[in-house]
């Protein structure tokens, strides 16, 4: 128990390890309320316009790519069971699957990102991306480079929350596989599963609001 | 830490799994037909479940302390507190009337000759303009009765008597905007062609409209440097826009009768400021002014804007008042009530 013990050490304001267990866990709610609100704020203003230009938004839309949207949803979709799968294994001292899980919930980050640059590749190949030389002969509404504007930097901050996962998904991953953890000691895990459902759970809301809008 | 057993989910995990995978399906389908306005709330209510199944299996809400799911469910009240308060402000906010892009085939406006003479684009144009720049002081009909009229001495020319001061030809007009004249500002910062969408505007509020003679053209042309100068092809589009037809509204007229309910409500509620027959020019003061400066009333009289021709701008204006301009807001009115104030109005206007 030479590893796993030393992961289990109780600060001293804490009655037990379950209470500082579930400390840690409400600091991380805690920072995902910030973060509901930080793509709150984003999502305001996508309602906002969208409510102001309905007719914009359904034509802007079809320039992107339902496929590789849809295939990127049930990327994630897995990718968050495998983690869900991972932190039950190394709750319950299985290194070895929980390794495999976490390398595979990796991957699938990986696979997401590798299809998103894709999915950008072609936007700025057509000129959608909303700098100067936004094409506006593509769209019979004048301000389509709005819904652009809200595409990229929607989608880009949830990408950029996509490689903080992966990252963090890494560095449990090496933990593990140094059997830093174990059912007594398991919070980093637990803390980057809830950090990439919420991942997760943006883009389920992403993925309509953009892609499949008429 | 307690027994795994009861952590074991796993089973769970693949049935949330298996959900999710035919939720996308379902909303990806579903996306193919068209509920018309239902296509967003169906959409939403499966992104809805799909989330809820998230956060209450793959994140352990339904097995975690109820503390956790409080404060996850406080981000969504703040949240629609956000998104209820923005729409409150965004959407209930007043839209202009609608125009409409004037299909002119021909966007070469940039030439003196051209811009000098009156043609409906401009006109309507001017009038857009004129409510912006001018109206203030000069009064929305172009009495010289706008608001900060009463600040003036001498006051801003009343347009409707038909005397020009500075000449009443479209380019000695084009001249004085450009220029400025006694406490009016020059509007050179405005772009030529607005400038003249001007001009074409205030004409229509004089009985009187000198032309220019070829040569009077010519030499302001040869002036400017240029004949031809040029104006963005989109801001010509955009500003050469054409106002959807107003309103028709009855236009016979009865004998204002004081007694009338209006009448009555008028007498109480609007004819301190707005004297007894509507005459205006009762000064009152702005509030929060220091020294007090004081804002003349302006007569019904001939205003025919939208709130003496729309009922419903006459109730939203009146039951609002103009916050700081000491116009205070009506609130205790019945719908009849604000009929009848608002037909008395009218033919205090000369309407009806």
């Amino acid at each position: 128990m030479s590893d796993a013990t030393s992961g289990a050490h109780v600060a001293h304001h804490f009655d037990n390890a379950e209470q500082q267990f579930s400390s840690a866990k409400l600091g991380l709610w805690l920072f995902l309320v910030t973060e509901v609100l930080l793509f709150g704020g984003l999502f305001v203003a996508y309602i906002m316009f969208r409510a102001l230009y309905p007719d914009m938004f359904a034509e802007a839309h079809h320039h992107l790519n339902k496929v590789m949207g849809g295939i990127n949803t049930v990327v994630l979709i897995c990718s968050s069971l495998s983690m869900a799968m991972a932190v039950h294994f190394v709750r319950d001292n299985d290194r070895v699957k929980a390794v495999k899980l976490l390398s595979f919930t990796f991957l699938c980050g990986a696979t997401f990102m590798v299809i998103k640059f894709f999915e950008y590749k072609e936007k700025f190949a057509h000129h959608l991306f909303p700098n100067g030389s936004f094409d506006y002969s593509a769209f019979t509404h004048k301000n389509a480079n709005l819904f652009y504007s809200l595409y990229f930097i929607m989608t880009g901050l949830h990408g950029l929350h996509v490689l903080i996962g992966m990252g963090l998904i890494a560095w449990v991953l090496i933990r593990t596989r140094r059997n830093n953890f174990s059912s007594e000691y398991y919070t980093p895990v637990e803390l980057t599963g809830l950090y990439w459902h919420l991942v997760d759970l943006v883009w389920i809301y992403l993925f309509p609001l953009m892609y499949l809008i008429a | 830490m307690s027994s795994n057993k009861k952590h074991d989910h796993r089973k769970t995990y693949w049935k949330v799994w298996a959900s999710l995978i035919v939720l996308t399906i379902v909303t990806v389908w579903t996306s193919y037909y068209d509920f018309g306005t239902l296509n967003i709330v169906v959409a939403m209510l499966i992104a809805t479940t799909k989330a809820t199944l998230v956060a209450l299996f793959f994140m352990h809400l339904l097995y975690d302390s109820k503390v956790d799911t409080v404060v996850f469910a406080s981000s969504l009240v703040f949240l629609a507190i956000f998104v209820g308060l923005t729409a409150s402000d965004m959407l209930d906010r007043y839209v202009p009337q609608p125009v409409k892009v004037a299909a002119s085939g021909d966007n070469d406006m940039g030439d003196v000759a051209k811009l000098a003479k009156p043609s409906p684009e401009l006109i309507a144009q001017g009038k857009t303009l004129y409510a912006t720049n001018c109206a203030s002081c000069h009064g929305d009909s172009g009495m010289g009765n706008g608001p900060a009229a009463a600040a003036f001495n001498p006051k801003p020319r009343n347009f409707t008597t038909g005397e020009w001061k500075q000449g009443g030809k479209p380019t000695q007009i084009f001249q004085t905007l450009t220029t400025g004249f006694n406490s009016m500002p020059s509007f050179a910062a405005l772009p030529a062609e607005e400038r003249w969408a001007l001009v074409h505007y205030i004409r229509t509020f004089s009985p009187n409209r000198p032309e220019d003679s070829a040569a009077d053209i010519t030499a302001l042309a040869a002036k400017s440097g240029s004949g031809a100068a040029h104006i963005p092809v989109r801001l010509a589009m955009e500003l050469s826009a054409v106002s959807e037809a107003q309103p028709t509204y009855d236009i016979r007229k009865s004998a204002i009768d004081a007694t009338s309910e209006g009448g009555q409500l008028y007498q109480t509620r609007c004819a301190s400021c707005h004297g007894d027959n509507g005459q205006g020019g009762i000064n009152v003061r702005v509030l929060g002014s220091h020294p007090f400066s004081y804002l003349a009333t302006q007569s019904f009289a001939g205003n025919h804007a939208a709130w003496t021709t729309n009922m419903q701008e006459f109730v939203r204006i009146n039951s609002l008042g103009l916050p700081g301009f000491g116009k205070p807001a009506i609130n205790d009115l019945t719908p009849a009530q604000w009929q009848s104030l608002y037909n008395y109005v009218q033919q205090l206007a000369g309407i009806r």
